[in-house]
């Protein structure tokens, strides 16, 4: 599982890769910007895409936009990683586009379960 | 009677005579006599006393009359002889002298017969006394008649002297009579009373140097001058004051008018004064009353809006002008709603018919629009907060006033409180996103065994880390509702599923502090709600209950249904609240105090959230508990609730999906409550409800489905209903069963205009539950039965 997480503080990158260290055959690729984000997934074969929604310089919604232009990340399923909403106001991202939405604070130690449980979900729809 | 007597005489000439001639004039005397009687009886018709004495004359002069046709008539047959003759005449005497006597009773009891008459009627009567001079007794009742003709011409004359004399002086009106140098003559009352004089005081008293004109140099000069205009015979006119002896000042409407003799001579002056103080002070008053209501509306941040019973602009204050951009005269006489409130920032155009100002009008109660749009001049959109209320004077509707603000400055202040509290949450919630990865990573063993102590530590840290993102989360919550921005997505959710749910995901916390968790009787019921929000609901409750439970304690769920509303209840074996302490209860940061310290991680905002969601569900909160007997927290959420806005499309593929057998409406409503309102009424009754809001989505849902019944609304934004109508029928449609749910007010022809197949015609706000569920059982004749409860039946 590629994995590329974006976001500009690097706290909570470090929480967030710790929790997924022991997940087996889990590869995370930490990026601190939008751009550096851009840059990975430009260059890189990517199973899932976490962007954290507010990052300084490019945003998680300009990164998101450049990245879906990407012809190799047309498909690549894209999680946002926000602080800003809450659980119930999700909704709006789902429709932009996004795979899922992760609410921080979020527990490391789920996380992995999380990301699969968006993944599995977003498969379904696009089936149905 | 004269006359009466002078028939006699020319009776008695005849008798003497036989002289024919003497007959004739004894006719005219006869009439002359009844003409007399009634004139007689005319004027003393007023008093009950001489009309007796008048009839009493009747009587005698007809007996007198009758007595000397009857000697006429023997006469002619010959059959007098001279001796019946002579007594004949004796009695005609006797019987004129009765009469007499009543006269006489008559004229004394009017009593002021002047004198010169009296003397003539005695005289007149002395010489009637005697036979020979009958002749002269005919005038005594001409002058008895004359008498009391006079008399009564002089007691009108001075009744009708003292009533004028009353009128001059107690008119309110200051009165008297000037020479024409100006002396007076004469003052009313009234006039005399304001200075304090009586008339022999002021009798040939210069006016001009009277009481009435003290401390008036200017009203004197005027009168001057107005005394040599009116001598000349010109009417005079001017105001000036008067004041009294107190100092009290009294505005005067002062006149002088020329009084002319029969030569067009000026005779006198009629000086009158009218009291205008109050007048005046009303006039002030109310002008000052218009000046200052006038201020007030151009003073006024608010924009003021009259309406006629049209809905046209009749006044709009400056402010109004200023916040629509729009000068006065470009407004005044233009349709409020055509012109300012027609359409939406989003470009739909908007219901004249629901239009909140002109609902006003013609329902005559006032509304309040807490947010909304109009239109300026530029056709820029500025938002406002409107109340309309009726306008009703003297008990007849009137039209309304509309009383709006900018809210510009509002709706920033909110988006900047809204966008702060979504800062702040964010500020807060990223370091804790560390703090909190860092805690739980550390006691998962991911920075290395840690020591008992430490574990418990870091446990703490952790604990207290979760409440705070409880707070922020909390916060936020409280926030939204109290905005009243927290919008629940209603879905149909299993109430069963969601206490299993949330009594698992509670068990570590009830095991945690040892107390039982249970539920009993919990029903297997389908509702409508916001799932994540009534989760939350239950989760409060239930922790609530765990943490304030004993060790070994019990925390038990159990539900009932009861009219509609589906309560919960979450019962604990706790300390118990006192009454006092249940009130504060559902606050906002409001924690009981309690002997009870152990920490229970709450934020004080739980219970306040619990009861502003249960609300927005429709239902309610609250506590039955009594000290040391444990409570009971309970809330309840409306079961028939639907209120999920299902778009058209959905409806389609759900009706595809369920039993044919029940019928299905096509909805055509613009405006969401009542079509919300109709699709859950509806939906309860049994049918499948297909919900659409405009004219074109109305043919084309009818063009692809087969539909039972169109419940249509008339004034769709896009096409008026008629059009819809009218294009069904074209389409071969013209059977559908219809209701047809307007606010206006059909009359028959219209009624008959806007037919399909069977078809019933409702007054939208009208019309109740009841009644438009019996319409719809008409419309679908028997096809199907509906009833309140839901039930169908086949039919």
């Amino acid at each position: 599982m590629e994995i590329l997480l974006a976001d500009d503080d690097a706290n909570i990158r470090t929480v967030a890769i710790i929790g997924l260290e022991d997940e087996p055959g889990w590869n995370v690729t930490e990026a601190s910007s939008g751009f550096q984000a851009l840059e990975v997934a430009g260059s890189q074969s990517l199973d899932v895409i976490v962007l954290d929604m507010m990052m300084p310089g490019m945003d998680g919604m300009t990164t998101f936009g450049k990245i879906r232009e990407l012809d190799n990340c047309k498909n690549v399923p894209i999680i946002f990683m926000t602080a800003k909403v809450q659980k119930n106001e999700v909704d709006g991202y789902i429709k932009l586009g996004a795979a899922g939405v992760i609410i921080k604070p979020f527990d490391p130690l789920s996380l992995a379960q999380e990301i699969m449980a968006i993944l599995e979900k977003a498969k379904e729809e696009s089936r149905a | 009677m004269g006359q009466c007597l002078k028939g006699e005489s020319i009776v008695r000439a005849y008798l003497l005579t036989d002289d024919q001639n003497f007959l004739v004039e004894r006719e005219l005397a006869s009439k002359r006599v009844s003409k007399d009687l009634d004139k007689l009886d005319k004027l003393v018709a007023d008093n009950a006393e001489q009309k007796t004495f008048a009839t009493a004359v009747r009587q005698f002069v007809q007996k007198r009359v009758d007595y000397s046709s009857k000697i006429v008539t023997l006469n002619r047959m010959n059959k007098l002889d001279e001796n019946e003759t002579r007594r004949r005449v004796r009695e005609s005497a006797a019987l004129t002298s009765s009469l007499v006597k009543h006269l006489h009773l008559m004229r004394d009891k009017e009593n002021d017969l002047l004198q010169i008459r009296q003397a003539q009627f005695d005289a007149a009567i002395d010489r009637a006394n005697s036979v020979e001079s009958a002749l002269a007794l005919a005038s005594i009742l001409a002058l008895t008649l004359a008498a009391l003709m006079t008399y009564r011409y002089f007691t009108e004359k001075t009744q009708l002297d003292k009533r004028y004399r009353a009128i001059f002086d107690h008119t309110y009106q200051f009165i008297g009579l000037l020479t024409t140098d100006g002396r007076i003559v004469e003052a009313n009352q009234t006039a005399l009373k304001l200075v304090g004089a009586d008339q022999s005081q002021i009798k040939g008293v210069k006016f001009v140097d009277t009481p009435w004109w003290n401390d008036n140099p200017e009203g004197k000069r005027l009168l001057q001058e107005g005394i040599e205009k009116a001598a000349k015979g010109e009417f005079v006119r001017f105001e000036t004051v008067h004041t009294s002896k107190d100092g009290e000042v009294m505005a005067i409407d002062f006149s002088l008018k020329p009084v002319f003799d029969k030569n067009g001579e000026v005779s006198y002056l009629l000086p009158e004064g009218r009291d205008m103080t109050e007048q005046k002070l009303i006039q002030m008053r109310i002008s000052e009353s218009e000046n200052r209501v006038q201020a007030i509306l151009t003073c006024l941040a608010e924009g003021i809006c009259q309406l006629d019973v049209d809905g046209k602009i009749v006044y709009i204050n400056s402010a109004a002008q200023q916040i629509l951009q729009y000068k006065e005269a470009e407004l005044l006489g233009q349709f409020m709603h055509e012109k300012v409130h027609h359409v939406r920032p989003d470009g739909t155009i908007r219901n004249k018919e629901n239009c909140p100002l002109l609902r006003v009008i013609k329902e005559g109660t006032s509304c309040r629009v807490s947010e909304d749009w109009f239109v300026r001049k530029d056709d820029s959109f500025v938002p406002v907060e409107y109340v309309s209320s009726p306008l009703v004077l003297d008990g007849k509707n009137n039209g309304a006033v509309v009383a709006f603000q900018d809210i510009t400055a509002r709706k920033e202040a909110e988006n900047r409180v809204s966008e702060f509290y979504s800062t702040v949450s964010h500020e807060l919630r990223t370091p804790l996103t560390s703090i909190r990865g860092a805690l739980r990573l550390m006691e998962a063993g991911k920075g290395g065994e840690l020591s008992a102590r430490g574990k418990q530590l870091i446990g703490m840290g952790r604990q207290e880390c979760d409440r705070l993102v409880r707070l922020v989360n909390d916060i936020l919550d409280i926030r939204k509702l109290e905005a009243g921005k927290l919008e629940l997505s209603l879905a149909k959710a299993n109430i069963k599923t969601l206490i299993d749910r949330s009594i698992e995901n509670l068990r570590p916390l009830a095991e945690e502090h040892r107390v039982k968790l249970s539920a009993e009787g919990i029903l297997d019921l389908e509702l409508a709600c916001d799932k994540d929000r009534v989760t939350q609901i239950l989760t409060n409750l239930i922790s609530n209950a765990i943490k304030f439970s004993p060790q070994d304690g019990t925390v038990t769920l159990s539900m009932s249904v009861k009219a509609n509303f589906l309560k919960i209840m979450v019962r604990d074996t706790g300390a118990g609240i006192s009454q006092s302490n249940q009130k504060k209860l559902f606050r906002v940061f409001q924690q009981v105090d309690s002997s009870d310290s152990r920490p229970k991680g709450g934020t004080g905002l739980g219970l306040a959230i619990c009861k502003a969601l249960a609300e927005q569900h429709g239902g309610q909160v609250g506590v039955e508990s009594k000290e040391g007997d444990g409570s009971t927290f309970w809330f309840t959420l409306p079961v028939d609730m639907v209120s999920m806005e299902v778009p058209a499309i959905n409806n389609i593929l759900l009706a595809h999906h369920v039993s044919e057998e029940r019928p299905k409406v096509v909805i055509a409503e613009d405006d969401d409550f009542t079509r919300h309102l109709l699709t859950q009424q509806l939906t309860k009754a049994g049918l499948i409800c297909i919900s659409v809001q405009t004219g074109e989505d109305t043919l084309e849902i009818l063009r692809k489905q087969e539909a039972d019944l169109l419940f249509l609304d008339l004034g769709l934004p896009d096409m008026d209903g008629v059009k819809v109508i009218e294009e069904l029928k074209e389409r071969g449609r013209g059977n559908i069963p219809l209701i047809v749910y307007t606010a206006r007010d059909l009359n028959a022809t219209q009624k008959a205009g806007t037919t399909l197949g069977t078809t019933r015609h409702l007054t939208k706000s009208l019309a109740t539950e009841e009644q438009i569920l019996e319409a719809v059982n008409e419309v679908l004749q028997g096809r199907w039965t509906l009833d309140v409860k839901g039930e169908m039946k086949n039919g």
